[in-house]
Formats: structure tokens, sequence, C-alpha cells
């Protein structure tokens, strides 16, 4: 497993590199989410950085941009050193599309957002061609999908190790307009008695604002999976957290197995998010009563009001099938019970009797006992 | 000679695609049971899909299906055989943001791709990337402006679609995934909790105090005031937000904005009158406050929606039309009750709202109702004009 971490000045870099990294992400205000430097603060890092001769240095250039601000940034970008950088990580499409036509470098793609399908993934990583060097998957891709994606892409992909899970991010400035406070950058939290977490860290910053979950992502107790994932790459992001104290204890878990320390020294709680599994579909069926979701098959029309003991009505409502006196019928009730009863005689909305009705119409009968209103009416295929 | 914007208006059953139609939208678009954003929704039955194409075929109105959550592989193994159904009766175009469903409509279809707002789709070199990978159309991100749109589109070659009217995530769309984690339910699949319109405690880290405050949530769009800059710039679509909403709300902006729309081809502005009477319909239906958000410059602290959820519409539909019997009766299904003696208003399809004071309320057994009850079916006198679909509304209290 190799590492890569963001850093920000040099000590973070000696850190990191004594403790055997070798490959960094190094992020502009301009180019990156949450960037802490300026463009040729930046390259002159990366420049410093390069002393080394076995590092390797990316260019974390994530955040998205609407045209106008795409067109600027592109112009200020004409005096940039890209040259500083091995490799060029990226997010949105237009960004993608510019370096693969612009830049030269290797490319690392990210997929963190969706892209939860191999065919996705398979057809990101085919438009970069050869110049994809990596590609750094959603948190939320259980391992044993990842296992199957390992057998299809030969890309080498990459997973947030540790770090904030990232939850929203809006452009617009949220928490501007709650202080007077005048700084570019503002941080905080928020608590809802709506929701059942409480404590998501905010920031907002020259790209919008964002939040954070209340829990970090940490999967370092269980590396020996990640690791039989096939993932290959592990990023362990402390940006947010003390990096001088922190990552040592980070590197020391990972060596030793043993995460108690780092668990008792980190500022918040940990989980694996959803490498061991994903469900977030299983509440769906829940969200209707799948019992008044229509069928096709013999589908007649819907009840729109009852008389109890005396009358209903029942619109129709597919062209195919008709109602006709003496047809027998099946009622599926809200409450899931069935009735089947046939149908001695129809009226129309002016009480007179009618023999057969179509499509469109309402048809009134006697009303069937424990039917009530927004029952489906299916044709029995029993007569 | 200018070129009208296609007015897409939301349908979340068979019936707001039929009131969507009949009240002026050029399209509508609307969901099956699988594959979009909104898993609690009534959405379409195969059937209702194949009545719905039709019916809009026949009124000239074209139907575009989303398809636009953000699929898992078991959710694609699936959709083949519903691409193959939604090719064979006429489905217009799908609505797509995911990369994998992309690929596998074009494999399996040759059905028109729109790429859904879900994509965050917000520069000419992003709308290259999905040109590249099939697209025909661009639902831009709604965080792009009217002139950004029509530089995209000249730029690109592909048709640009925005968003004219609706709620609004205040996210990039596809960029929020706080129901994932914190309700565990996938936001990109169906499952929006919208905890963006909760009301939070903010802490802000060098200020002392707590702020209680709805920050995240934001205001509804609402640009018909923008129409002549749509139009001048060429965009293709415009497109209403909310298919969990009521057929009146779908009735209401159709009409609305295909009036409008009208009235600016014809002539070539929007000075008049009418404009207020527009505005006043739009009030009319359920509605936070509204704001032109990015359409013109970037979105502002104006456009926090800073309030608790609550319904905020100033009429309310009272009932569907479903016969009529002229000279006689109208039969309606009630939605909201009402009582003889009340004063309801006709929506007709064109025009001004016709009012009318009910001399009786009828059950459909004939017996005469001294207050209908929502969900049942009532007789109330007949209404010049009058017809199946027709909405008929009044005053809230």
């Amino acid at each position: 497993m190799k590492y890569i971490t963001p850093v920000f000045d040099v000590h973070q870099f000696n850190l990191a590199y004594q403790e055997g990294v070798r490959e960094f992400l190094i992020a502009p205000t301009k180019l990156s989410r949450f960037g802490k430097l300026e463009l040729r603060e930046a390259s002159d890092f990366a420049l410093s950085i390069k002393e080394k001769n076995d590092v390797t240095v990316v260019l974390e250039w994530d955040a998205l941009y609407c045209q106008n601000k795409f067109s600027q940034l592109i112009n200020e970008l004409k005096s940039f050193n890209f040259e500083v950088f091995d490799e060029i990580r990226v997010q949105d499409p237009g960004v993608f599309g510019w370096v693969l036509k612009n830049l030269n470098q290797p490319i690392q793609l990210n997929l963190e957002t969706g892209n939860h399908n191999l065919e996705a993934i398979k057809n990101w990583a085919s438009y970069g061609k050869k110049r994809i060097s990596r590609l750094i998957l959603s948190p939320e891709l259980p391992g044993n999908i990842i296992t199957e994606y390992r057998k299809n892409l030969d890309v080498p992909f990459e997973l947030m190790g540790i770090g904030r899970i990232l939850l929203f991010y809006t452009p617009r400035e949220l928490l501007s307009p709650l202080s007077n406070d005048k700084r570019e950058v503002l941080e905080g939290s928020a608590s809802s008695e709506e929701s059942p977490h409480s404590g998501f860290q905010l920031l907002q910053n020259e790209h919008g604002t964002f939040m954070f979950n209340p829990k970090d992502q940490s999967l370092l107790d269980q590396i020996d999976a990640v690791e039989m994932a096939g993932v290959a790459h592990l990023r362990l992001d402390l940006r947010f957290h003390d990096y001088q104290s922190l990552f040592p204890f980070v590197m020391s878990a990972l060596q030793s197995g043993k995460t108690d320390d780092l668990k008792s020294n980190w500022p918040v709680k940990f989980f694996a998010g959803f490498f061991r599994v994903n469900k977030t579909d299983a509440l769906f069926k829940k969200l209707k009563n799948r019992k008044i979701v229509r069928q096709d098959q013999n589908y007649l029309g819907v009840v729109l009001d009852v008389i109890k003991k005396e009358t209903m009505g029942i619109k129709l409502k597919t062209r195919e099938l008709g109602l006709s006196a003496g047809d027998t019928i099946e009622i599926h009730t809200p409450e899931g019970r069935v009735k089947k009863q046939k149908i001695d005689q129809l009226f129309n909305s002016k009480g007179e009797s009618i023999s057969n009705a179509t499509a469109g119409q309402i048809v009134f009968m006697k009303h069937i006992g424990g039917v009530s209103i927004r029952s489906s009416v299916y044709k029995s295929q029993q007569a | 000679m200018r070129t009208a914007s296609e007015i897409l208006a939301p349908a979340g059953n068979l019936e707001k695609l039929k009131v969507a139609v009949l009240y002026g939208a050029d399209a509508v678009y609307i969901g099956g049971q699988k594959y979009g954003l909104r898993e609690a929704s009534e959405n379409f039955t195969y059937d209702e899909i194949r009545e719905g194409v039709e019916f809009a075929h026949q009124h000239q109105s074209k139907v575009f299906v989303v398809l636009n959550g953000f699929l898992h592989d078991s959710d694609l193994e699936t959709l083949p055989e519903f691409l193959s159904f939604l090719e064979n009766v006429g489905v217009d175009a799908v609505i797509v943001s995911d990369l994998g469903v992309i690929a596998t409509v074009r494999k399996f279809s040759n059905l028109e791709i729109h790429l859904s707002t879900q994509a965050s789709c917000l520069n000419v070199e992003a709308a290259k990337f999905w040109k590249d990978q099939g697209v025909k159309r661009v639902v831009l991100g709604r965080e792009v402006s009217i002139p950004e749109a029509a530089l995209i589109k000249r730029e690109s070659g592909l048709e640009v679609e925005l968003f004219i009217h609706g709620s609004m995530c205040m996210a990039y769309s596809g960029n929020c995934v706080i129901s994932n984690y914190t309700q565990g339910r996938d936001s990109n699949r169906g499952g929006c909790a919208h905890s963006c319109r909760f009301g939070y405690e903010i802490e802000l880290n060098d200020d002392q105090k707590k702020i209680s405050a709805y920050f995240m949530s934001s205001k509804d769009l609402e640009g018909i005031r923008l129409i002549p800059d749509f139009v001048e710039a060429n965009i293709d679509s415009l497109k209403v937000e909310g298919r969990m909403k009521s057929a009146h709300y779908a009735g209401t902006v159709s009409k609305v904005y295909r009036e409008a729309m009208d009235f600016y081809i014809e002539h070539g502005h929007l000075l008049t009158d009418k404009i207020y009477e527009w505005e006043k319909e739009l009030r009319k239906i359920s509605h936070r406050e509204y704001t032109q958000a990015s359409l013109l410059t970037p979105a502002g602290a104006d456009s926090i929606y800073d309030e608790r959820e609550h319904e905020d519409k100033e009429y309310q539909v009272v009932g569907v039309v479903q016969e009529t019997v002229p000279g006689e009766f109208c039969l309606i299904e009630v939605r909201a009750a009402f009582c003889p003696g009340d004063t309801l208003e006709l929506m007709p399809w064109k025009g001004d709202c016709v009012d009318k004071e009910l001399d009786f309320v009828r059950d459909f057994a004939d017996r005469p109702v001294p207050k209908s009850r929502p969900g049942t079916l009532v007789k109330i006198p007949w209404m010049q004009g009058a017809e199946p679909y027709n909405l008929i509304r009044r005053k809230c209290p």
C-alpha cells in the first residue's frame, strides 16, 4: 500500500517524508476546494519538495467552476508553472478536458462524487486513454464491489484512508450572512434537532460553503481488507486537523495495525463509512405505499368514491380494457385486502344504466364491502 | 425571427402529465418506478408511460423520462429492458446523469440523451466532454447564468436547458450526500431527506454566540421576467422543477409560462400588465419566497430562505373536473372541502379564470352535500368551457 497526503508547509512535508510517505498533494486556493496556498506559493513549494528525488508531487485541482470563473481562471493560469507537478488530480469534467488538451502530465481522476457502477468508471478511464494514472473512488463503494472493479480495470485505485467526509458543496456563501466577520475563510459547526446527528463542521471559502460529517472516515483498522479489495493508494487527509501531532499516530496505526492511540487522540470519532456495506436504498420501499402502486396487467382503474353499502365510482384508465355488466373484477385496497366480485349493473354519472364503459369514463356500481377510496381495480382473469 | 424556448413541465403521475400538457407545456418529464431521484413520488408504470406518451404526442408535446439517479451496478442490470420499452413506446429522450447509464443507454437503444442537472455541467469544456459521450442536450447546473448558458451552447454545439422555476438544491446538484450519511437514504437515488431545509444552530469558530437559522435552505426560482433573456440567448428549453408537486402547480406553471412565452414571441417584449397577472398566478401555487438565483449574477445572501418550511400559497385546488354534462353539472374529484354557496374559480386551458357561485353540491347519487369531503366525487353546477382535467380552485381563507 502506498500513501498520499496533502501538505501545506515544509514542516508537514518533512514529517510525512520521515514517516515514509513519498507522494504529496499540493492544494492551491484557486484550484482546490480546500486549498490554502497562492498559486506562486504552491509551485515554489512543489519545487522545494522535489529537491528530494524520490517524491511525487500532485497538483490538486478539484474545485467546480461556472463558465465565467473558469475563463478567468484559465487566463490567470497562463503564468502558472504546471511543469513542477508530476501529476494533476482533477474532478470537474471541464477541468479534466482542459488538462487533457493543454498539459502533458498523467491525470489522477477523482470519481468520489457518484460513479457507483463499473460501466461509469470504465468510461471515465477510457476517455482519458493512457493519461489516467489513478482513479480516486467514491467512499460510498463497499469493499466487495471494489474487488470486482479491480478485476475489470488496470488503472490503480485510491481511497480516502482517513479524513473528513464531505457531505455538501455549494458555491453560495452561507456563513457570511450570519457573521460580521469579513474574512474570506469562515469556519464553524452546525447541529439540528431535526437530524439524528450533531456537530456538522462547516467551512466557507472562495469556492463556496462546505459541510462535513460529524464523524471522520477511517479505514486504518481494516487495511488488510482494503488491500485485498485491490486498492493501491490510501489518502491520509489530515488537512483539517493538527498535522504535526496526529500524523505520527496515523503512521503508527498503519504500521502496527492498532488504532487505539489514534482513536484516543483524534479530535472526533471515526467510522468506516460504507466500506463494509452500503444499504442506502433499503429504506426506499417504506417511502410509499406499494399496495396502491398499480400493477399493469389487467389494470382497469381506481376507486374514486364510495358511499358505504350503497354505491362506488370507478375511473376506468386502461384503454384496452373496458368494463361490462357481467364482468368479474378484483379490487386491491390500500390496506392490502383483495376483494373479488361479479358486476351485475353499471351506471353513468346521470344514474342511467349502461351495459359497458371504456377508458376515461367514470362508472358507478354497487359498493363492495371493505372497498375504500384509492383502491386499485383489476379485471379478473377468471370469469 | 425569434424562436420560442420549450416549456418543460414536471409530471409526477399521469394526471399531472395530462394537466401540464393541456395547460400548454411543450414537453413533460416523468419518472418510472426506478432509476430516478423521486423514490417517494407516485411515478409511472409501464402502461402509464405508454398512455402518457400517446397523450402527449396527440397534443404535440414531448415526453422525457428521468434515469438520473447515480445508479449502482445492480440497478443497471434491469435497465436495458426498460430502455427497450421506452424506445418502443416512443419516448422522446431520457435524462441521465451517470456516465455508466449513458453508456448503457447508447449500448441498448437509440434514445436521445439529455444530461441531467444532477451532473452539474457548468462550463464549455464540461459540455464538450458530455457531447463526446453522446449527449444531445445538457440541463445546466442551476449556478449557470443565462449569458454563460448561451456561450456553452455556442461553443459546444449542444442544446441547452436551464431551470426557470421551482425549488432549488442549495448544493451543486449531485454534490450533497447528507441523507446518505445521516438518514441511511441515498439522496442521489431518490432518498433525499431535505436536510438543507432543517433549522440549525450554528456556532462560528471566532464568534461566541450561537445562531439559529435555516441557513442552507434556498428560496425558489422564478424566472418569468427573464423570458426575453432566455429567448434572445437561444436557450432551447426552460425547465420547471417539481415532480412531487400538485396538479395545481403543474397546471399553473404550464399555463403561465406558455402565455408569457407566446406573448414575448408575438410582441418582442413583456411590457404588459399581464406580467403582474402571471406573477400573481405564480403566487397562487405552493412556493417559498422567489428569487432569480444565479440566472443573471451569482446567487447572493438574498437567495437564502431563512424560514421554517411552510405552505405558502394564496389559492388551493378544490377539485379536478372528471366529467361534464353540459347545461347540467360537472362531476369533480374533490381535493379540498367546499360548500354550496361558495364561489369557485375554473382554470381554463387558456385565458382568464371563470368564477362560479355554487347553487348546489350533490354526491354522485344526487343527494345534497352540505360540505364536500376531499377524495370524493361531487356534482356542481356546469361551468361554461369546463373540460376533464380542468382545475377548480378558490382563494385560501
